[in-house]
């Protein structure tokens, strides 16, 4: 909730010095409520004030960006809980999730068929976002090796998951200018994954099974250590539990009412199960409902059709409806 | 700041309408947004109607021909097999030939074969016209005669036909299924003239419309969740009737629910993954009831839910 004009006020030095180009403190507040000035305007301001400002005009959620070519997925910059309040903003990136344990035959067809997937409805062209390579091996040969045959197969971004750090590294290594997201910190780890983040300049994955409290404290600490561009991760053990955590997670943000709380979200559809349709239904409620990431274990074409059809129809902004062009169209 | 998860508090609940005569099933009672369990206030459970038609249907997709082409040619078979193998809580009858342009059957007819059904099934039924303003109301008040005694959910009432609906409602004692066009105050509207007539507000349940998935569901997903905001935050008695949403006739037009199609994978499961996806999004606007075509969409659907209704 942005500051009013008042309460801003309560932060200036209140000497009504007119060096900031107004003639009252009161003025130049009103004028920063309404974002018509900038905060630095005031030479006077203190440091502690001057934070404070910047954190309560900062947008409720981070936008992170993963990737640097034109499928690069951009998440996060929401600013409501209910589409018709305004519009939501970044439609969820829908991810396939390889293991480096496939075989690499195997693994390469699994990602042509995601590549290729490609579905026209009304004048948007829609597609999985990004591709999840796990190191569920362990093993770091494995590791590059799976990574090398996704990129030889696919143009989509990346996440890189795994436990181990030197492994991660080795795979940031091979796509250190492409900007994979970073998965992920959790309690045990989190200062080497926020060296890494920073080392390679990538967005990173922040999860935890625990309460959401515990959740939003190791954001903090990660942001703390100078990681700005941060994915929350809450791993539920139910998809009643996992659509609680990311309606809480959206209203604290959108509210400011935790700190470490305001980034966009990724969730497993459904690691519980391997039916694809089960899969491909919590993945919609998650569409629904505030996630950024959602990653599923298969992706078949008709699958993907249902899901990125309703993924359309939330995100389009109810102020501006789809409709295909009006144009002359050939038939046939 | 102390960390504080974000309760939305409530002022409204929605009502609770219980159809039916020796089974009966409960529509609605929630007290929060979809789901909220750790709001409290989730109902007890979502109801799922199967629907079948008066006569056979001649272009419904292959994926429903194979499951129930054997049953078209008799509805009361049909009803059956929706309730003993494939466990509908409901049965829905779409009296479709009674349509002037569908074969204009008569209301009488309707009526005989109303009673037919319901001396064979033990769920409870809701009765639907074709859609025909005119045709409607006369089949649902021989219906709501045929009926009577059984409790059933006749539909839908529309603002031009609303009155010899609801009266048939009131004289049989079943319940109005009151249908209105992607606006809150077209709810509220008729909502309104049937309590004036007499119609009690908990006699209704509500549809929005009910567009499908890539057809129109934002429409719907919005206009609910306008619906619910006023019934549970504002407490507006006039939208505080239970949703149910009619998904399986509008999910089936679509063709990517049934056309073969290489770029778009196997046709089946599309078709399902499209009545249960177009049904999931309109149970997380808000729905309470479904009714619903294939048994495997139903039964993923079922499955969704419990896996929504787990702590």
């Amino acid at each position: 909730m942005a500051l009013t004009g008042i309460q801003i006020y309560k932060h200036l030095p209140r000497t009504n010095c007119k060096d900031c180009g107004f003639p009252t403190c009161l003025a130049f507040a009103m004028k920063l409520a309404q974002k018509q000035a900038p905060v630095d305007k005031c030479p006077h301001i203190s440091d502690d004030a001057k934070a404070v400002l910047a954190e309560e005009s900062a947008p409720p959620i981070r936008k992170v960006i993963i990737g640097t070519s034109d499928k690069k997925v951009t998440i996060g910059e929401e600013t409501v809980l209910f589409r018709h309040e305004k519009t939501f903003v970044h439609p969820p990136a829908i991810t396939l999730q390889v293991e480096d344990t496939l075989g690499a035959d195997k693994l390469a067809e699994k990602i042509k068929q995601v590549q290729a997937v490609c579905f026209e409805r009304v004048g948007q062209n829609l597609r999985a976002g990004l591709i999840m390579v796990k190191n569920s091996s362990a093993d770091k040969d494995k590791f590059i090796q799976a990574i090398n045959t996704v990129k030889a197969n696919s143009d989509l971004p990346l996440i890189l998951a795994g436990k181990n750090a030197a492994n991660l590294e080795a795979g940031l290594e091979i796509l250190s200018k492409e900007r994979p997201l970073i998965h992920a910190a959790a309690a045990d780890n989190y200062e080497a994954m926020a060296t890494l983040a920073k080392k390679y300049q990538c967005p990173l994955a922040v999860s935890s099974a625990e309460v959401l409290e515990k959740l939003a404290e190791l954001a903090e600490k990660v942001a703390g250590l100078g990681v700005k561009d941060i994915v929350l991760e809450p791993v539920a053990a139910s998809l009643g539990a996992g659509l609680s955590q990311l309606t809480q997670i959206r209203r604290a943000a959108l509210k400011k009412s935790a700190k470490g709380l305001g980034y966009p979200v990724m969730v497993c559809a459904a690691a519980d199960t391997d039916d694809p349709i089960q899969e491909a239904l919590c993945a919609g409620v998650y569409v629904m409902r505030y996630a950024s990431i959602i990653v599923l274990k298969a992706a078949e074409d008709w699958q993907l059709l249902p899901l990125l059809t309703l993924t359309q129809n939330i995100y389009t902004d109810p102020q501006k409806p789809l409709q295909v062009e009006e144009n002359v169209y050939k038939i046939g | 700041m102390p960390f504080a998860i974000p309760k939305e508090r409530y002022n409204g609940k929605i009502n609770t309408v219980t159809i039916g005569k020796d089974n009966t099933v409960t529509l609605g009672g929630a007290g929060s947004y979809p789901f909220l369990g750790f709001e409290g206030g989730v109902q007890a459970g979502i109801p799922v109607a199967f629907e079948i038609w008066d006569t056979a249907p001649s272009d419904w997709a292959p994926a429903l021909n194979e499951i129930y082409g054997d049953v078209y040619a008799d509805p009361v078979a049909w009803a059956l097999l929706c309730q003993d193998k494939y466990k509908a809580d409901m049965v829905a009858l779409r009296l479709y030939s009674t349509h002037p342009d569908q074969g204009d059957s008569s209301a009488s007819d309707a009526g005989e074969l109303v009673k037919k059904v319901l001396a064979a099934i033990k769920v409870p039924l809701i009765i639907l016209g074709a859609n025909h303003l005119e045709k409607d109301a006369e089949v649902l008040k021989a219906c709501a005669e045929a009926a009577s005694g059984y409790n059933c959910l006749l539909g839908k009432a529309q603002e031009k036909n609303y009155k010899t609906i609801g009266a048939a409602a009131m004289a049989y004692g079943h319940y109005v299924l009151a249908l209105s066009n992607l606006d809150i105050n077209l709810a509220k509207q008729l909502n309104i003239l049937l309590t004036q007539m007499g119609v009690k507000q908990e006699q209704i349940v509500m549809d929005t419309m009910s567009s499908s998935l890539g057809y129109g569901l934002e429409y719907s997903y919005s206009v609910m969740e306008r619906v619910r905001q006023a019934a549970l935050k504002q407490n507006d008695k006039m939208v505080q009737m239970p949703i149910i949403s009619d998904v399986g006739i509008e999910a089936w037009k679509a063709k990517e629910a049934k056309t073969d199609n290489e770029a778009w994978g196997d046709t089946k499961s599309r078709g399902i993954l499209w009545e249960a996806t177009s049904a999931i999004g309109l149970l997380m606007s808000g729905s309470d009831a479904l009714i619903m075509r294939h048994p495997q969409a139903v039964a993923q659907v079922r499955k969704t839910v419990a896996g929504l209704m787990a702590a």
